[in-house]
């Protein structure tokens, strides 16, 4: 087995009673951008100040190049952080911030000059490099700290929640900044966010966290699609949840028997549900489609009524429900919705096919 | 209409308090250029042979040294003394830090005489009275204080990432108090070096305790009017009150120029 850049290994963080991370265990390769993604409170800034040397686990060990850094001060790493609140030195230059690394390591004034010099200029900032640092723009500052944390060439970044100060223009803009970055320096990048659209618009894998623990890790179309469990079907995306009991498997289709009749859902190639239990599956929003009549291009169908539409810009969100009371929720384009026409009157069927459905465990 | 009679009796009342304070020493700065021999009106002629008389006073200048010694001596002690102190309270929290903190800032609200009789017992204990060392010690306990309030609240405006940042980059943790927290206090520090300084050079009180025959100027003003009623005190007075509004002054710009340059950060 080839050795990970950075690996953690059964590793838990207990703050008194209060367990942040429980029992993590995540290999990280090199040159790979991966974002640690969930809400406040699950653990994921927890792991990354592991990794940067700011805590120190409770229980387990990370590995640094197959090294076990446990007991190794931050100083002792270079595991640099770009900080959510940027952390820039106000009693310094622009340049004077970017060459704080290299003062450390004692790198001559003109080398370390020189060195931060080119930084400030790879990131497009140079002409600030004499100004303080409370003189710039959100956006201009993202990119001294960006600067100042890549002047000593790392292999590692890590990221908290860089982007959170900006507006969204910017956030977008910066996204590209990092992605570009990134590949062009072929470092690995770990990216701490609670933002779904910045850790899957950049990130190569997301590791999906929750009260200290992964539920999901997977690229970013895996999680979209695949969600494989109940708590990662609720928070990527819009997904339907819906579940029955196991009836019958007919060439690979599960028929499950639910509220409104039978389900019928492809059963997944990779790990085979329990069948004697209640299945749950997820059908993502954008599969469930909304027509008059029965469509037989679907095998699942089902008689709705409308209870609400959320206009959403280039799509709108539909809020149906089923004789027996199920929600079910459909994004449908503005140009499927021209087709529909007069919403609020009558039934409607919702369909999706079987393909789509994907079984979750509770 | 209402709101501008307010707004000018409360700038006459101000004026009044302004009075109130000040006139003591305006009265005593304009008398330490009056020729008469007693301070009345209407005013003698102009005349600086008050402060002739004080210069050619050996007592007073030998006051004056002792005092200048003993206040930098006192600023440089207490305000490394309140550093250390107010970092420690920043940086770690321990039982019993509450009793910490409220020990630290103590020494002022005791009355100076209890402070002066104290010191002068527990010096003397020690053997430690009677020299400019004692005055010394005496006003460190009494300034260290000031001088951990203000660098206390400096440390209170700093984001408290940036010490960890440093460590990120690869600064010991002398590094990091080195390069990121003494010149983010810089400015702190500064104006403690000068308040401490200012008070120091004001202290009366524990002075004339412990000082036995080594007077501070504020001591040998006391001995002045115990023998005899002398214009000299006024251009002493004057002397004494500028330097300290000096340090105070500048001290007061440092801060401020720094709080503004907050503000605009913001």
């Amino acid at each position: 087995m080839s050795e990970s850049l950075v690996e953690f290994r059964n590793v838990s963080k207990h703050f008194d009673d209060y367990t942040a991370v429980d029992n993590l265990n995540l290999s990280i390769e090199q040159g790979e951008f991966i974002a640690l993604m969930g809400s406040s409170g699950c653990g994921k800034t927890t792991s990354l100040r592991m990794l940067a040397g700011f805590e120190e686990p409770s229980e387990g060990e990370v590995l640094l190049r197959g090294k076990c850094i446990n007991h190794l001060k931050s100083y002792q790493r270079n595991t640099p952080l770009v900080w959510q609140t940027l952390a820039l030195f106000p009693f310094l230059s622009v340049v004077e911030n970017v060459e704080f690394g290299l003062r450390m390591q004692k790198v001559a004034k003109p080398e370390r000059r020189k060195r931060a010099l080119k930084w400030l200029d790879n990131l497009a900032i140079a002409e600030f490099a004499e100004r303080r640092v409370d003189q710039l723009s959100g956006g201009q500052r993202q990119r001294v700290a960006l600067a100042r944390t890549l002047v000593t060439e790392p292999e590692i970044l890590l990221l908290d929640e860089p982007l959170s100060a900006l507006d969204s223009n910017m956030v977008v803009h910066m996204q590209g900044v990092l992605t570009e970055l990134q590949r062009e320096l072929g470092i690995t990048f770990i990216y701490v966010t609670h933002s779904q659209s910045e850790a899957f618009a950049m990130a190569d894998r997301v590791v999906i966290m929750n009260e200290g623990r992964v539920q999901q890790i997977g690229s970013p179309k895996d999680l979209y699609q695949r969600p494989n469990n109940h708590f990662v079907a609720g928070f990527v995306g819009k997904n339907n949840i819906l579940g029955g009991q196991y009836k019958s498997e007919h060439n690979g289709i599960w028929v499950l028997a639910g509220n409104d009749g039978d389900y019928k859902i492809k059963a997944s190639e990779a790990e085979p549900a329990d069948r004697s239990a209640a299945t749950d599956f997820a059908i993502s929003a954008d599969r469930v489609f909304v027509s008059r009549t029965v469509n037989s291009d679907f095998d699942n169908q089902f008689l709705c009524r409308l209870k609400g539409e959320e206009f959403v810009g280039s799509a709108v969100v539909l809020y149906l429900e089923t004789e027996s009371g199920e929600q079910i929720i459909s994004l449908v384009t503005q140009a499927q919705m021209e087709v529909l026409g007069d919403l609020k009157k009558g039934d409607y069927y919702a369909h999706w096919q079987s393909d789509h459905c994907h079984i979750i465990k509770p | 209409m209402n709101a501008r009679l307010n707004n000018s009796l409360l700038c006459l009342y101000l004026l009044i308090i302004l009075g109130f304070i000040f006139s003591p020493i305006i009265a005593s700065f304009i008398f330490s250029f009056n020729a008469d021999r007693f301070p009345s009106l209407p005013l003698g002629e102009f005349s600086v042979k008050w402060y002739e008389a004080v210069n050619e006073d050996a007592d007073v200048w030998a006051g004056f040294y002792r005092t200048l010694t003993v206040g930098v001596s006192v600023a440089m002690v207490s305000t490394f003394l309140g550093f250390c102190a107010a970092y420690t309270d920043y940086r770690y929290s321990f039982t019993g830090k509450s009793v910490y903190l409220a020990l630290a800032l103590l020494p002022p609200t005791v009355p100076l005489i209890i402070m002066g009789l104290a010191m002068l017992f527990f010096l003397s204990r020690v053997d430690l009275s009677g020299g400019t060392h004692s005055v010394i010690i005496s006003h460190v306990v009494m300034c260290t204080p000031f001088a951990m309030a203000l660098i206390r609240l400096r440390l209170s405006q700093m984001d408290p990432d940036l010490e960890s940042a440093a460590w990120n980059l690869g600064a010991s943790q002398w590094g990091a108090m080195r390069f990121v927290i003494f010149p983010f206090c810089l400015p702190a520090i500064v104006s403690s070096l000068l308040i401490t300084m200012a008070v120091s050079f004001d202290e009366f009180a524990v002075a004339w305790f412990v000082s036995g025959l080594n007077e501070t100027l504020p001591v040998r003003i006391l001995s002045f009017l115990q023998g005899q009623v002398s214009p000299r005190i006024n251009a002493i007075g004057s002397v004494v009150f500028m330097l300290s509004m000096m340090l105070v002054i500048a001290a007061n710009i440092i801060l401020m120029r720094n709080s503004s340059k907050k503000t605009t950060e913001e």
